[in-house]
């Protein structure tokens, strides 16, 4: 493989991996925005998602019924969440509610594990990861291409979303001023729980998609995504939806980029460099990149 | 004259704790033995994250990674010198021709620790609030991953075995009462004061002369010190180091500990640790009985979250131990 090619297969593979990362941000930025809230169990909504899909899948659902299934699951699994964990604690330190989020990491974790067991699993549904075509010696497989348009429409929809309806135009209300919106009158708990909704359901496919592209899932595959997450939303900024998503890409390609250039015997600390990365960003910016004027007007 | 009887009572209640501590290390069983030192060990972690996260307010929950690197070193200099040169190759020859104390090897770990909590605590303790937590999170991260990789010198997820079991009730229970102490000694310093300050109100103690920075920094590595040397004094009990063993449930459960006790009270943090080490023992036998595993983590999370919904101050809030609690009960005092 020339080295072009070479080239072009990783910047496949980047924009594959950062359309997931982008998909995750945008749920965690969207809770973040609104409630200050990094919630950490957010992983495990890509793990509820994946797990919905693959016991349904097994259970003899039709494919495609069982994928939205899952996701709808994990919309439902968010909201949820927020009621039982979260709404008690509104308005509580920010500190409280990161804790919480911990906690019901680890509750979702140790349940999942209870469930299903600790082992890994294999997740082939659909043959995603099987190359389907090829240009120039470059293999694309279905889950790339999926995993870029999925979260081009997605994106197309959330912004539309968020720029046009009633609900979208809350939330930005919201997490512009929660005392304010809510003084004229806006509803707070029903945009808090659509965030949450929303921010799930795209945990659902990200958790698709991701646990697709390994070909496997386990009960912890969640929490070293949703940190990454954060990394993401850092880089891009947590006040809008572009920002998340130019982080996510960002991050798949520094994240890709890296173990390619990297010696072999490196390429394990990969994650390490991925948090390495975040604290140099933040030494230098202690306010994230993109985000500068959203997070001096927060804090 | 009322200090003085509070001296006495101190000493006398000091040497009861340790005449349990010798009646247990001579003659308990080895079950008691083993939970009391894990009980200590939990002490330390629980009253040294308490001086980070309750006192000051640092919103780390990196502190676990601490106690990585502490149990690593104290491994590493401890393992007899044969293994150590059939396992870790990759450490320099001299280092793989000693094999260290416990003491030493306490001491190292901890300043080490410390050394790199300096280096962290520079960059991450300019952040404010979640951005500092989930920074922290990722040095956890970062060690594990360091821990599961360098296989030359920590032997990857493997990781280290057949390391001497050093660590007795005596050294668990001596470091545990230095450690209260110490902490206790630096919340009634003009440190701890200043540091009070810091935690209630960042800027306003900047307007009055407090080096903000530098106290958060200083209480992040003393803190990582303890924590480093409650590493390696649990390397040496358990006699095996693995990377997954420092992570997410430790880190919580110490975080539990804390809430649970009252952040800024080292007397909630202490009883608070000794509880949940009993709760946890319960737990687990529990568990062994039915033979459903997770139950334990399961539970302790519920807990959390019910006392964080309800009594979000925990059990002390940050009222410490004082000796006026008996006068209610008893007119002797």
């Amino acid at each position: 493989m020339s080295h072009t090619a070479y080239f072009f297969q990783q910047f496949i593979n980047a924009l594959s991996l950062g359309s997931i990362y982008a998909l995750v941000t945008i749920g965690l930025a969207m809770v973040f925005s609104i409630l200050r809230l990094i919630n950490f169990a957010h992983g495990d909504l890509m793990m509820i998602g994946s797990y919905s899909i693959l016991m349904l899948w097994n259970a003899g659902v039709p494919v495609w019924m069982a994928i939205l299934a899952g996701i709808v699951l994990c919309g439902i699994a968010g909201v949820i969440m927020e009621r039982v964990c979260y709404r008690p604690l509104r308005g509580s330190a920010e500190m409280t509610t990161l804790l919480t989020s911990f906690a019901v990491v680890v509750l979702l974790e140790n349940g999942v594990t209870l469930l299903f067991g600790p082992n890994t699993r294999p997740f082939r549904i659909l043959n995603f990861t099987s190359p389907t075509f090829s240009i120039d010696s470059i293999l694309i497989s279905k889950i790339d291409v999926i995993s870029v348009v999925l979260t081009l429409i997605i994106l197309l929809l959330t912004t539309l979303f968020i720029k046009k309806t009633t609900i979208g135009i809350s939330m930005r209300a919201v997490a512009d001023d929660l005392t304010a919106s809510h003084l004229v009158g806006i509803r707070l708990n029903r945009v808090i729980v659509s965030a949450f909704f929303i921010g799930s359901l795209f945990a659902g496919v990200a958790g698709l998609l991701w646990s697709a592209r390994a070909g496997k899932l386990y009960p912890l595959m969640g929490f070293i995504p949703v940190v990454k997450a954060f990394v993401a939303a850092v880089i891009g900024g947590f006040g809008s939806i572009p920002g998340a998503v130019v982080g996510g890409y960002v991050l798949g390609f520094a994240e890709v980029f890296l173990v390619a250039l990297l010696p072999p015997e490196l390429q394990g600390y990969r994650d390490a460099f991925v948090f390495i990365l975040l604290i140099f960003i933040l030494l230098v910016r202690p306010q994230g990149i993109l985000g500068a004027k959203t997070m001096q007007r927060r804090i | 004259m009322n200090k003085n009887k509070h001296a006495l009572y101190l000493m006398i209640s000091m040497g009861l704790f340790f005449c349990a501590v010798y009646l247990l290390d001579a003659y308990g069983n080895h079950y008691y033995q083993r939970v009391s030192n894990l009980m200590m060990i939990y002490v330390i972690l629980t009253v040294s994250l308490n001086l980070s996260n309750g006192i000051v307010g640092i919103s780390s929950l990196g502190q676990i990674g601490f106690m990585s690197i502490g149990a690593y070193v104290s491994a590493i200099l401890t393992l007899p010198p044969g293994l150590k040169e059939h396992w870790l190759t990759g450490l320099p020859h001299w280092m793989s021709t000693i094999q260290s104390g416990l003491f030493p090897a306490m001491i190292l770990a901890g300043i080490l620790a410390a050394a790199i909590a300096f280096l962290v605590g520079i960059v991450i303790l300019r952040l404010q609030g979640v951005f500092a937590a989930v920074t922290t999170l990722g040095f956890l991260i970062i060690v594990k991953v360091v821990a599961e990789n360098w296989m030359t010198v920590t032997r990857g997820g493997r990781g280290i075995s057949s390391l001497p079991t050093y660590t007795n009730l005596w050294w668990t229970s001596a470091v545990a009462v230095i450690t209260v102490y110490v902490v206790l000694r630096i919340i009634r310093s003009p440190y701890g004061r200043s540091m009070l300050a810091v935690r209630e109100h960042d800027l306003a103690a900047q307007s009055i002369g407090i080096n903000a920075p530098r106290i958060r920094l200083l209480a992040f590595v003393i803190s990582a010190f303890f924590t480093a040397v409650a590493g390696a004094l649990w390397a040496n009990l358990i006699g095996v180091v693995s990377p997954g063993s420092f992570y997410l449930w430790l880190t919580l459960l110490i975080i539990i500990m804390m809430v649970v006790g009252g952040m800024g009270s080292v007397t909630g943090s202490v009883f608070s640790a000794i509880g949940f080490t009993i709760l946890l023992e319960l737990l687990r036998g529990f568990e062994n009985k039915i033979a459903v595993y997770g139950i334990s983590s399961i539970i302790f999370a519920i807990v959390f979250m019910l006392v964080i919904i309800f009594h979000p101050d925990g059990v002390m809030g940050d009222r410490e131990f004082s000796w006026d609690w008996f006068k209610r009960i008893t007119p002797l005092f």
